[in-house]
């Protein structure tokens, strides 16, 4: 029988997973104060707080408009697109078994690409909500993507093999119709479309803060009572499926919300790589791989790449904003190389 | 008593399993041996639900619908490694998967490290399924199908690529839940010897069709050996009663 001692062998090793949670959490906390804290327009510290927690008694009302409509939405949704592309990116790793997936991996940010593009490229707007065209374009590009993969997969079979073949195909697909738009875009119209590739927060808003946020929250609800049977898939698909999981069905309702996920996050902001690929492993090497863990560290360890880029591409170049997704690669490669160089060897 | 009726299995056409029959007795371990791509494993997976399968499965006397099938009996696949950092007890506990909710209580966390202690593996319960060897691999497998409590344990080669040791543990430990508990179990194997000192019944598959069925000492014979592997081999007496099968030479004309 088991002794008293392996037991609480056992009970140290979730307190110590959740002692990580909670330190990620609380490092999380601080770096998105500091967020708010930095910008390009070199705000009073103490402004800054009081316009956050006191807006009607601040001193200068400037300092308010810019915290609560620039600063506050930037880092907000730096936050939640930072935490929807580690979930997805969990969430791809984990239904491909796939160290090497990502939320980009079947070609979804390629769609959305290709979809923000070509609105730029015919500068259409929808009537009443113009300002929503490139990321309603965007976001219908990537669900295009979507049936397009999951169309085939479900010819073939809803395996990891098929899901990267058609994933693959398709992200070839978008990746040459968006270089020919590219082709054949005017030198300002092309460097409109690049801009957006690179991925900025700028874009963010409120509004795209809510949206973005609302598909969030969803996905997780839709993820919940699969923890377990996502935790189970790691173990392969045959001893998931001899453990009673409808493995197909399972990789059907994973794979759109991790495609809902990722076109959330890209449509608004743009293209983010690295985020979406590192997050996961550096959350898998604090938690491990019970999704219980798992998901909310994936979704920390996002937050904290994102939020920690959008600092660093505030103080890069004094006076002005360095688009994001071209910082997330040098915030996120030096805690990933701590780790990789601190821990032990480790299974993905 | 487990039945197994007229269980018909075919893919694009062509038959791999054709009405096999059998009827498991409690506590009894039955070996399930046949040359490669005969249906072993298609068999043990159709009866366990995996995969569609014309026929039934009765338990007590009850036909299983698939719902049931996954509280009455357990498979555990052939090993194919894990590259997972699932720890050693995470992959028990997932034993009871329908039943695990976002708490596990103290409770459930120390019957899985009871599972683990019946094969001495507690001690490695915090430590990555994919960094433990192989044959811990298989043990960490099986006590997780058994921390399920099946009535009935289906298993695909347990001891392929196991060193001796660990195949005489792993055998041993499965006829002991069969004797102790009651349990039905029926093994996939190819090492006939093994077969021969484990189970309590042989059955031999060929062609998708059962063509030898009875206890070792009776269906464990030069004869059936040669009719279907296409072998010539020596059955032999050990000094403990347990036979042991010595393959000489594959005979010409067989198909590979």
């Amino acid at each position: 029988m088991a002794t008293n001692a392996t037991v609480s062998a056992s009970g140290r090793q979730m307190a110590r997973r959740l002692f990580w949670l909670a330190f990620i959490s609380g490092l999380l906390v601080l770096v998105f104060i500091g967020d708010i804290l930095t910008g390009p327009a070199f705000l009073n510290v103490f402004d800054v707080i009081a316009a956050l927690f006191s807006p009607a008694t601040a001193e200068d009302p400037t300092t308010v408009i810019i915290v609560h409509s620039i600063r506050l939405p930037m880092s907000l949704m730096a936050l939640i697109v930072g935490a929807s592309l580690g979930v997805a990116g969990a969430e791809m790793q984990t239904l491909l078994g796939n160290p090497l997936a990502s939320p980009y991996t079947l070609g979804f940010s390629a769609a959305a690409g290709f979809g923000a593009a070509i609105t730029i490229l015919f500068g259409f707007t929808l009537p009443f909500i113009p300002s929503m065209t490139i990321p309603l374009m965007a976001f219908l590009c990537a669900g295009v993507a979507c049936l397009m993969v999951y169309g085939l997969a479900h010819i073939r079979g809803i395996t990891a093999e098929v899901m990267v073949l058609a994933g693959i195909a398709t992200l070839f697909l978008f990746q040459s119709m968006q270089s020919l738009v590219q082709y054949l875009a005017a030198p300002e119209v092309l460097q409109e479309i690049v801009f957006w590739m690179f991925g900025s927060m700028l874009k963010a808003s409120w509004f795209s803060v809510t949206v973005s946020g609302v598909i969030f929250v969803v996905a997780l609800l839709l993820l919940l009572p699969d923890f377990w049977k996502l935790t189970a898939l790691r173990l392969g698909d045959d001893r998931a499926a001899s453990l009673g999981v409808n493995v197909g069905a399972l990789r059907r309702r994973v794979f759109f919300v991790v495609a809902l996920l990722t076109a959330g996050a890209v449509a608004f902001v743009g293209t983010i790589g690295f985020v979406g690929l590192v997050a996961p492993h550096l959350a898998r090497m604090l938690v491990g791989e019970d999704q219980r863990l798992l998901i909310p560290a994936s979704a920390i360890c996002g937050g904290l790449i994102m939020v920690g880029a959008s600092i660093a591409s505030k103080l890069l170049s004094p006076g002005a904003v360095v688009p994001i997704g071209i910082v997330t690669a040098l915030i996120g490669v030096p805690f990933l190389f701590g780790l990789i160089l601190t821990g032990k060897q480790r299974h993905w | 008593m487990f039945k197994i009726e007229e269980i018909s299995v075919s893919y694009d056409g062509r038959t791999i399993l054709d009405r096999i029959d059998m009827t498991l007795e409690p506590g009894t371990l039955t070996a399930l041996v046949g040359p490669n791509g005969t249906g072993k494993s298609t068999l043990l997976k159709s009866v366990a639900g995996l995969i569609p399968a014309k026929g039934r499965v009765a338990f007590a006397g009850r036909v299983l619908a698939p719902s049931d099938k996954l509280k009455t009996v357990a498979y555990m696949p052939q090993d194919t490694g894990a590259q997972s950092s699932l720890t050693v007890l995470e992959v028990v506990l997932l034993g009871r998967l329908q039943s695990l909710g976002m708490r596990i209580g103290d409770d459930i966390r120390a019957e899985a490290i009871g599972a683990l202690a019946r094969f001495h593996l507690d001690a490695l319960q915090d430590r990555a399924i994919g960094a433990i060897s192989g044959g811990q691999r298989q043990l960490v497998f099986l006590a997780q199908s058994l921390f399920r409590a099946p009535r009935v344990l289906l298993l695909d080669e347990p001891t392929a690529a196991l060193d001796l040791r660990h195949q005489l543990i792993v055998l041993d430990r499965i006829r002991s839940t069969c004797a102790q508990s009651g349990m039905i179990a029926m093994a996939a194997m190819h090492d006939l010897s093994l077969a021969a000192r484990f189970a309590d019944r042989i059955v031999f598959l060929n062609g998708g069709v059962v063509c030898a069925d009875g206890p070792p000492a009776t269906v464990l014979n030069p004869d059936i050996l040669q009719q279907v592997y296409g072998v010539e081999a020596e059955v032999q007496q050990g000094p403990s009663g347990v036979l042991h099968v010595s393959p000489i030479r594959a005979l010409q004309g067989i198909g590979v």
